[in-house]
């Protein structure tokens, strides 16, 4: 049985219980094998079979989800029935909007690699000693991860809804640490397909990173003109996301809600030429057509060129307040800019740093939308447009919105970063007034 | 030694049988102030029958040692979780989730193996094992250390939490009931515009077997509440207030004896008064911490930089490593003469708290800080002899069957003084300082240096008095510093467990859930920053 065979099931299953109920079923069958890397040495790998299966069931405005990750037919039936019956013991929920009925969904293309869904460990194996051998030779140490697999998932409702995705995802990223603790690089890469991913390369600029922060100097904490990689703007770019939910502006608690009520759509309020668009369609961001309702994604370009031009907004929400519906995207691209490089952007700073990652970043106040992080894994002093050398860490209080709205240049590459939330692509950007809060000992 | 393993499943598997008509198994004397009570059977209903599960667990460890594994531990793991969402006067969100299967865990070549399936028959346990050792012959030759595990008494157990109404068996109805009886009483406080709540009941129930002959059936059930009131005004500002129950491992008696509800008025006006509370002025200030602050202070600076795979490297692809190295053992001043602070998986409502770990060692209570001095790591069976101890702490855990068993936090607590010191007698004690209650923000770095929390209540006290609210209050410090600034510690009255359903650890991440004691203490000259102004402190 593939998941859409099950999701097909599942729907016949609530039909025949529960023929005056409504129901979607939400299935996916993956692999994630994976292997670790530390102290120059492999550690801990596995091989994981990963099935689900999801059933909402829905009597009136009573609603339930239940869900496991068996598929013999009994388990099915039982599934059913639990999600059946928790339904009927639900409150009403007046936001609920029923199960979608047949949508357009596009298919996306190039999401999926056969030979990544089921990467041998060998491969994976071979890749993380790469990596070590690389360390080795220049007396650094490696820590990593490399994963691999992918999952199809489908979906299905009693409404008339069928849709399904598969993707692959290959993913490789590597610590290495100067022995006695003083430098640290990081470098990272996630593709569709494994054989896109060179370790070697990889492995490379991590340990030259690590070479190159050694024994930092002093760098005061202040507000400095920075330059971020892709990895730090990545991190940041999922706050400005959760920031975007129509709802939360519409009911004044978020960054991106109107002063006296409404949402500040159509605002300029980032530097010109900021545009970040979500698109699955997109080859450069290959990622699920559809959101856990089944609602389809359309492209959307959420800031234009400065302006704030579109927020998600859910189901129920689109319909009291009079708007489109608009699922959260599962795929972003902050849109590259003018820069060649990394290197033209150092180029353009009289005096400031050169950040390369971000770490345990939080919120910490969601009306201007600030959050709280460390820097980790090499700083760089920037004097008249060179690198100086490595500095110490920092703890930075900032806000991704104000680094969007004084951002001066961005490079017109953009890099597909291992982030948190939907698939992202960005640009290493220069911005300025960057709040660096204190220092950091922490190599 | 196979068909004395083979036997030691069968007649155990026989004895849990029978234990399963509702005799209390906990090993552990029932939490205060839970009362004791003979758990309920468990509701859940295995998909495979319990004698069946004797055949899959000795056939996939026979298959390892036949393809040869030196070391196997085959675990069948069953993970429940049920949670309901309110907001306002309506229930968001209703959902069930559950995952079974098999997971076994292999050495062989010298290298570990890992695999895991939904399917636990004797053919996938034979699959299963085929995997675990391709992964372990892929990995064989790039170590650079010999794992060797330490000793372990060999042992047939079960253990279980105590509770007296299972959560699972209480109707999602009556759960959701719970949580709507708070907005008609915070909604009686004037500025209050949203209540956001949920209920959240996890289960965990294991049977794992070794090639050792070690069988131990465990289940643990935990609980929490929670709720978040958002007063705005015209001015377009809000705040939220969440209330500080901490989640539990109990039953669904701990969620309606607590006093989330009685508490719904007094959150809101929190709320409203913190929207019109004056900001605070940055500085050094004399902290004092209420237990609901201080545990997740403990947590990050602590309980994590005493994880002994963190403080070798063992981490540093993605947690960070840790400032407490292995030459500082022993060595190391990590806090004042005043404090002493434990591991434990024993303690009665402990998240973490169970029979044994997920290799089999029995659990236990060791300190990590005993007197202000740095004295003891979390370990694991592979890891005791990083540091020339003979056994294993018992503290290697894999959140489900999908998960590979490694090194995780156990409760971290920090003992009472010797006083019978209470919250008011600190307050009184200082003459310029912030009480915190409840938590808020928090960060730390990848070395567990710099960490900056925020909390959910902030107090002037002014001349022994708490004078007024105030808000954007954090507090920035190094961990060391910290920790010698401790200068008095409530009594063992105020001591109280928090704790996180959520710590997270490794690649890919795996979730833990954690318990931290501690009474009220006081910090003394540490940096309050302001964080409605993004500045340098």
């Amino acid at each position: 049985m593939n998941p859409a065979e099950v999701a097909a099931q599942v729907v016949a299953l609530i039909k025949q219980q529960a023929p005056e109920a409504e129901g979607r079923a939400n299935v996916s069958f993956g692999r994630n094998n994976e292997t670790r890397f530390a102290a120059n040495e492999i550690t801990t790998a596995g091989d994981v079979e990963v099935t689900r299966v999801a059933v909402t069931v829905a009597r009136g405005k009573r609603h339930a989800t239940a869900s496991h990750n068996r598929l013999e037919p009994a388990a099915l039936a039982d599934l059913v029935k639990r999600a059946s019956t928790m339904a009927s013991l639900a409150p009403e929920d007046p936001e609920w909007m029923g199960v979608l009925g047949p949508q357009t969904i596009r298919a996306v293309s190039g999401a999926f690699d056969v030979p990544t869904f089921a990467l041998s460990s060998e491969v994976r194996a071979d890749a993380a000693k790469k990596v070590i051998a690389a360390a080795d030779g220049k007396g650094v140490v490696a820590a990593g991860f490399y994963t691999a697999g992918g999952t199809t998932s489908a979906l299905a409702t009693t409404a008339g809804l069928v849709t399904s995705h598969s993707s692959t995802e290959a993913s490789l990223t590597i610590t290495a640490r100067s022995p006695e603790g003083t430098g640290s690089g990081w470098s990272g890469a996630e593709r569709v397909a494994a054989s896109e991913l060179d370790a070697a390369a990889l492995a490379s600029v991590a340990v030259d990173k690590a070479v190159r922060s050694q024994k930092p100097a002093a760098a005061e904490p202040k507000a400095y003109k920075v330059v971020l990689d892709p990895a730090c703007v990545a991190e940041m770019l999922a706050f400005f996301i959760d920031a975007l939910d129509c709802r939360r502006a519409d009911e004044g608690r978020s960054f991106f809600s109107k002063k006296g009520g409404g949402t500040r759509l159509g605002e300029k309020m980032f530097a010109n030429g900021i545009t970040l668009k979500g698109d699955p369609f997109d080859p450069a961001t290959p990622a699920t057509p559809y959101d856990a309702e089944g609602m389809a994604m359309e492209p959307t370009t959420f800031v234009d060129n400065g302006t704030l031009k579109a927020l998600y907004t859910s189901r129920f929400w689109a319909q009291k307040t009079g708007k489109d519906p608009r699922p959260r995207p599962t795929a972003v691209h902050l849109m590259g800019g003018e820069a060649k490089s990394v290197d033209q952007l150092v180029a353009m700073v009289d005096r400031g740093l050169y950040v390369t990652r971000f770490w345990y970043t939080r919120w910490l106040d969601p009306q201007t939308m600030t959050i709280t992080g460390l820097t980790r894994d090499g700083v760089f002093l920037i004097e008249k447009g060179v690198i100086k050398g490595p500095v110490n860490n920092f703890r930075f209080n900032e806000s991704p919105a104000a680094v969007l709205a004084k951002a001066k240049a961005w490079t017109q590459e953009t890099a597909r970063v291992p982030a948190r939330g939907p698939v992202m692509r960005v640009p290493a950007i220069l911005t300025e007034d960057f709040h660096m809060a204190s220092v950091s000992a922490a190599v | 030694m196979l068909s004395r393993r083979v036997f030691l499943i069968q007649s155990s598997l026989a004895a849990l049988g029978a234990g399963c008509g509702g005799a209390a198994v906990a090993t552990q004397p029932v939490p205060p102030p839970y009362p004791a009570a003979p758990p309920p059977p468990p509701q859940a209903v295995r998909p495979v029958p319990e004698p069946t599960l004797a055949a899959v667990l000795g056939r996939a460890l026979d298959e390892a040692k036949r393809a040869g594994a030196s070391y196997a531990d085959a675990r069948v793991h069953q993970r429940r979780h049920e949670s309901v969402r309110t907001r306002e006067d309506h229930v968001v969100d209703v959902s069930s989730q559950e995952t079974y299967g098999l997971a076994l865990r292999v050495l062989a070549f010298g290298a570990w193996g890992f695999a895991s399936s939904p399917r636990v028959t004797e053919a996938d346990a034979a699959d299963v094992a085929k995997r675990a050792i391709a992964v372990a012959r892929a990995n064989s030759g790039a170590q650079k250390r010999k794992i060797e595990l330490a000793l372990t008494p060999v042992v047939t157990e079960k253990w279980q939490t105590a509770m007296s109404v299972d959560p699972f068996a209480v109707p999602l109805k009556d759960r959701a009931e719970f949580l709507l009886a708070l907005w008609p009483e915070a909604k009686k406080v004037k500025g209050l515009s949203f209540l956001d709540a949920s209920a959240q009941a996890h289960d965990e129930w294991k049977l794992l077997a070794t090639s050792e002959g070690s069988l131990i059936e465990q289940r643990i059930v935990r609980v929490g509440a929670e709720y978040m009131a958002t007063a705005k005004n015209d001015k377009g500002e809000f705040v939220t207030r969440a209330h500080e129950l901490p989640p539990m491992q109990a039953g669904w008696e701990y969620i309606t004896s607590s006093s989330l509800l009685a508490d719904a008025r007094k959150m809101a006006e929190d709320a409203v008064e913190k929207l019109t509370a004056p900001s605070v002025t940055p500085g050094k200030k004399d902290l004092i911490l209420a237990p609901s602050n201080l545990w997740l202070t403990i947590h990050e600076s602590v309980g994590h930089p005493t994880e002994l795979d963190r403080a070798l490297g063992y981490e540093a692809g993605y947690a960070g490593t840790s400032f407490a190295t292995v030459e500082k053992l022993g060595k190391l001043k990590y806090a004042s003469d005043l404090v002493t602070i434990v591991a434990d998986k024993t303690t009665p409502g402990g998240l973490a708290t169970c029979g044994f770990d997920d290799e089999g060692v029995r659990t236990q209570e060791w300190p990590l800080v005993q007197k202000g001095m740095f004295v003891g790591y979390q370990t694991t069976r592979e890891q005791a002899g990083w540091i020339g101890e003979k056994e294993s702490r018992g503290t290697s855990y894999a959140m489900d069957h999908e998960a590979f068993p490694f090194q995780r936090m156990p409760n971290v607590s920090l003992k009472p003084g010797d006083k019978a010191l209470k919250i008011g007698d600190l307050v009184s004690a200082t003459d310029d300082g912030i009480l915190i209650t409840g938590n808020g923000s928090w960060s730390i770095d990848q070395q567990r240096y710099n960490f900056q929390f925020g909390g959910q209540m902030f107090y002037e006290v002014k001349k022994g008095k708490v004078t007024r609210a105030l808000k954007d209050v954090a507090y920035q410090a190094n961990s060391l510093e910290f920790w010698k600034s401790c200068d008095m510690i409530g009594g063992k009255e105020s001591w109280q467990l928090h704790g996180s359903l959520s710590d997270g650890k490794g690649e890919p991440p795996q979730v833990n859930a954690v318990s931290h004691g501690c009474p009220p203490a006081r910090f003394r000259g540490v940096n309050v920053i302001n964080t409605g102004r993004r500045g340098a402190a």
